[in-house]
C-alpha cells in the first residue's frame, strides 16, 4: 500500500516537474569515472531513452 | 558507509533489471574521478555507470537537502536503519560497514550534502526522491517500479 502511494505520488510529480528537473540539470557537467572526461550529465541519455539517476552523498 | 551500501545494492539489484529493459543507470557521487575509480574497485560498482561531481553541481542544481539538521538532527536516519533491520537484519549495511573505508569529500561542507534519486524519460521526469537525511534513500523497489512501468504497461 505504501509502495503504491509512493508510486502514485511519483507519477504526479512527473507531470508537475517534468521539464523543470531536466532543465535545471542541463548546465551541469560531471566527470566520467572511466577516464575523467568532463561530460554533460543530461547528454548521457537520449530523448527516447529512460534513465535512472542516483545521487549518492559521496564516495565514502 | 551508506553510499557504499547503496552502490552495492544498485549493482546487484537494480542495474541488471535496467540492462534487461534497455534503460540506463547513472550514479553520481561527490568527489574526484580518481576517488570514483577507487570507490568502484572497493564496492564492486561498474565504472561505466559512475560519474564524479567534485563541485556538487548536480546537487545544487536540483536543490537536494544539505546542512547540519538534515544530516544529524532528523528521525529519518534512525527510521531508515530500523527499516533495514526489520527487512533483512540490515545485512547490506553491515556488509558495507565491515569493508568501509572513511573518506572525506573535497570540501568540508560537502559532508553535509544529501542525495536523491530520479527517473527520466528523455526530458520528462517520472520519479523523484530527495533523501531527507543520511541513509534515508529511495526504496529501490519503488525506483525500479517507476523505471520499468512502461514495460509493465506494454506487457498487459
Amino acid at each position: 500500500m505504501a509502495m503504491q502511494r509512493s508510486f502514485l505520488l511519483a507519477a504526479a510529480v512527473g507531470s508537475a516537474g517534468a521539464l523543470n528537473a531536466h532543465a535545471l540539470l542541463k548546465p551541469v557537467s560531471v566527470l566520467r569515472a572511466t577516464n575523467g572526461e568532463r561530460v554533460s550529465l543530461t547528454e548521457q541519455w537520449n530523448a527516447d531513452e529512460r534513465a535512472v539517476m542516483v545521487l549518492m552523498r559521496s564516495f565514502g | 558507509m551508506f553510499c557504499q551500501e547503496l552502490a552495492a545494492q544498485l549493482a546487484r539489484d537494480v542495474l541488471p533489471r535496467l540492462d534487461d529493459a534497455g534503460h540506463k543507470l547513472l550514479a553520481v557521487g561527490i568527489g574526484t574521478d580518481e576517488r570514483a575509480r577507487e570507490f568502484c574497485g572497493h564496492v564492486g560498482f561498474p565504472e561505466a555507470n559512475l560519474y564524479a561531481d567534485p563541485e556538487n553541481a548536480a546537487y545544487d542544481a536540483l536543490g537536494l537537502k544539505k546542512g547540519w539538521q538534515t544530516t544529524f538532527m532528523t528521525i529519518d536516519t534512525p527510521l531508515s536503519i530500523l527499516k533495514r533491520a526489520q527487512s533483512d537484519g540490515a545485512k547490506d549495511l553491515l556488509d558495507a560497514t565491515s569493508r568501509w573505508k572513511p573518506w572525506l569529500p573535497p570540501k568540508s561542507d560537502q559532508g553535509l550534502q544529501q542525495g536523491g534519486a530520479f527517473v527520466f524519460e528523455g526530458e520528462q521526469l517520472l520519479f523523484q526522491h530527495y533523501d531527507p537525511s543520511t541513509g534515508a534513500h529511495a526504496d529501490l523497489d519503488v525506483l525500479l517500479q517507476a523505471a520499468l512501468a512502461g514495460e509493465v504497461a506494454q506487457a498487459r
